[in-house]
């Protein structure tokens, strides 16, 4: 891969936004967000004289090591945390949960809490990275028509669970 | 409510973010050429290896500096390679496998073939003959008939040799197309008739120095016939089908419209149900409110720029076709017509999304998977696994449905040529190659399903018309 051949400088505007998104959806909250887009970002740039076109797309490099940033720092944070510490849907309108929902990042992080991983993972590509079921399918080793399943029916609990929390708050 | 809101919780990063990390990345300095840094090693190596040489000799001698080793001792070299390539380098596009720029709001068969028909015997009156329009600024070039073997003439042309050519109005692009691809191969500047709407196809035959025509519809066998009398045997090609297909990401299903729905839904003025024979400015906001069968979906459409093939396609096949089922519009024309059935709201329901081709369209889908998408018929059944067909009166697009005319949103384009003429003017072979080409190429009608392989379609086209394919 010739590094003069991509324009490194426009990759960046048009990912740093995506990777950015990508991290507020799969944490759930702005904090940290930043800092792993930052570290994102330097690894890919120190290893970018590697990336090679044949074998992937530029996004779908980046996201690879953007997901391993995500894991390590989930993985750490884990291993700091009380397991009663993890945050829980609210099964009705509670006035402890309304100080949680000060933001709809905050409120989609209430509802994803208890998806699995993975599901949460699909979300944050599909709608924070606005990555299409295709390169999910290769970033995830999940068959392409298994992702379309897994969001249509994550995005439909989603939203009948959206629609109940405002319910709540009318 | 719908799904926009997970598309909202989407947001820009500051810019001063942005820059400080930017600059962060630039202090890293250009990455070395993956060459130098091979070489690089390759030297390394290479001066490791004869320094672990020459100690070794030193060693088994004994000496080295006049103390005896028993080690080994190690020299590190750091070559300068070869200077990285940097700089500003040409943005590849087939790097760029990105969206479309950021933005934080984000609203979005084989068919039977033709067959030539006999000569008839009917009369018809006489009119004056065909008139030239002149030709506007010409456009860029498709794929001109080189690409099929037949660019060069085959016989040079007669320096008064000027072709004739009448076309419905939305052939215009296409042939405007084709006759700048024919005149950068040399030939004269043919003359070019827009047809009128309405006109009689004829009329178009008296004086028979017509060479092309093509209509708006099928030639019935009544005017075949009638231009026969008139001395010109005309040819059918048919190139294929103009088919409007509408789709969107398979993650929220299928949508049943109708041409009066997507009316409803995006013409930019709406009969008032109060008051029959006005109409009122559209305020349908989901497809619920056009049709209470129909889901609370947001209305958004993707489609073609109005202006080009195959947004006037989907003009012609999809709101005309709506705006006829209301009975104070039906019977419309011209400047009437034109607004009450042919113009789109503005505020956004509808977006230019460009040429319904290409991945970059089918993710701009896929990012708004409530939008509907006017698509080729190459690119929804190219893409079966990420986006799903929507029937159009409950019919699903095929060359089948679009053959026997149950799929409604489709026209078949035919191509006229004069036979005699054909025989006489060797400049004909190369202009109907160039046409074919035109309207199967990019700048072509690319909603269009083509009667048969491209090869076929000529070769049988040459064979009638007497040359040789």
């Amino acid at each position: 891969m010739e590094d003069g051949e991509l324009d490194w400088d426009s990759l960046y505007a048009d990912q740093a936004p995506r990777v950015y998104n990508y991290f507020r959806f799969r944490m759930g909250s702005r904090a940290d967000v930043e800092d792993l887009t930052s570290r994102t970002f330097e690894k890919a740039w120190r290893s970018r004289a590697r990336y090679r076109r044949d074998l992937a797309g530029f996004s779908t490099w980046l996201f690879r090591i953007a997901r391993n940033v995500a894991i390590d720092h989930l993985r750490a944070r884990r291993d700091h945390l009380p397991i009663d510490a993890a945050a829980e849907v609210a099964a009705e309108c509670t006035p402890e949960r309304d100080a949680e929902r000060d933001s709809d990042l905050a409120r989609l992080a209430v509802l994803t809490a208890r998806l699995p991983d993975r599901d949460r993972e699909l979300i944050a590509l599909k709608f924070g990275a606005a990555i299409n079921n295709r390169s999910i399918a290769q970033l995830t080793g999940i068959s392409e028509s298994n992702v379309g399943t897994i969001l249509h029916r994550t995005v439909q609990s989603l939203r009948a669970r959206w629609r109940a929390d405002e319910a709540c708050h009318e | 409510m719908n799904d926009d809101f997970l598309h909202r919780i989407r947001v820009q990063p500051s810019p001063e973010f942005l820059a400080r990390l930017k600059a962060r990345l630039d202090r890293q300095g250009p990455v070395p050429h993956p060459r130098a840094r091979l070489l690089r090693s390759l030297v390394a190596g290479l001066l490791v290896g004869a320094s672990a040489l020459a100690l070794a000799s030193l060693a088994l001698r004994g000496e080295l500096g006049g103390f005896h080793w028993d080690g080994w001792g190690r020299t590190q070299v750091s070559g300068e390679g070869v200077p990285p390539q940097g700089g500003a380098a040409a943005n590849s596009p087939a790097a760029r496998d990105v969206p479309a720029a950021w933005s934080a709001h984000n609203p979005w068969a084989a068919a039977p073939q033709p067959s030539s028909r006999a000569a008839g015997r009917q009369g018809v009156a006489s009119v004056g003959p065909v008139v030239a329009i002149p030709q506007s600024a010409p456009v860029a070039p498709n794929a001109t008939a080189a690409e099929y073997g037949g660019g060069a003439a085959l016989l040079a042309p007669a320096p008064s040799e000027r072709l004739n050519i009448v076309v419905a109005a939305h052939a215009d692009f296409v042939a405007r197309n084709a006759i700048a691809g024919f005149v950068k191969q040399g030939y004269n500047q043919p003359a070019l008739l827009v047809a009128p709407e309405g006109s009689a196809l004829a009329d178009f035959c008296r004086g028979n120095s017509l060479d092309f025509i093509v209509p708006a519809r099928r030639m019935t066998p009544a005017e075949i016939d009638g231009c026969a009398r008139l001395g010109a045997a005309l040819v059918e090609v048919k190139i294929g089908s103009e088919v409007v297909v509408f789709g969107r990401s398979r993650l929220y299903g299928t949508l049943s419209l109708t041409p009066r729905d997507v009316f409803l839904a995006l013409a930019r003025t709406i009969p008032d149900v109060a008051n029959p024979g006005e109409t009122v400015p559209n305020r349908n906001a989901t497809w619920n409110d056009v049709n209470p069968a129909l889901p609370l979906d947001r209305i958004q459409v993707l489609g073609p720029a109005l202006g080009s093939p195959q947004g006037q396609a989907f003009l012609a096949l999809i709101m005309e076709a709506g705006c006829d089922t209301f009975a104070s519009l039906a019977t419309l024309q011209g400047a009437a017509r034109e607004q009450a059935c042919r113009t789109l709201r503005e505020d956004g329901v509808y977006v230019d999304a460009g040429p319904p081709i290409g991945a970059q369209f089918i993710q701009r889908l896929e990012m708004v998977p409530t939008a509907v998408g006017v698509l080729s018929a190459p690119l929804a059944s190219g893409n079966a696994d990420a986006l799903l067909q929507l029937p159009i009166d409950g019919v699903a697009a095929s060359a089948q449905s679009v053959a026997d005319g149950s799929y409604t949103a489709a026209r078949t384009m035919y191509l006229y040529v004069n036979r005699d003429h054909a025989r006489r003017l060797s400049s004909m072979r190369s202009f109907l190659l160039d046409y074919l080409a035109a309207a199967w190429g990019p700048g072509g009608p690319t909603l269009l399903l083509r009667s048969g392989e491209p090869t076929e379609i000529r070769t049988r086209a040459l064979i009638e018309l007497g040359f040789q394919p």
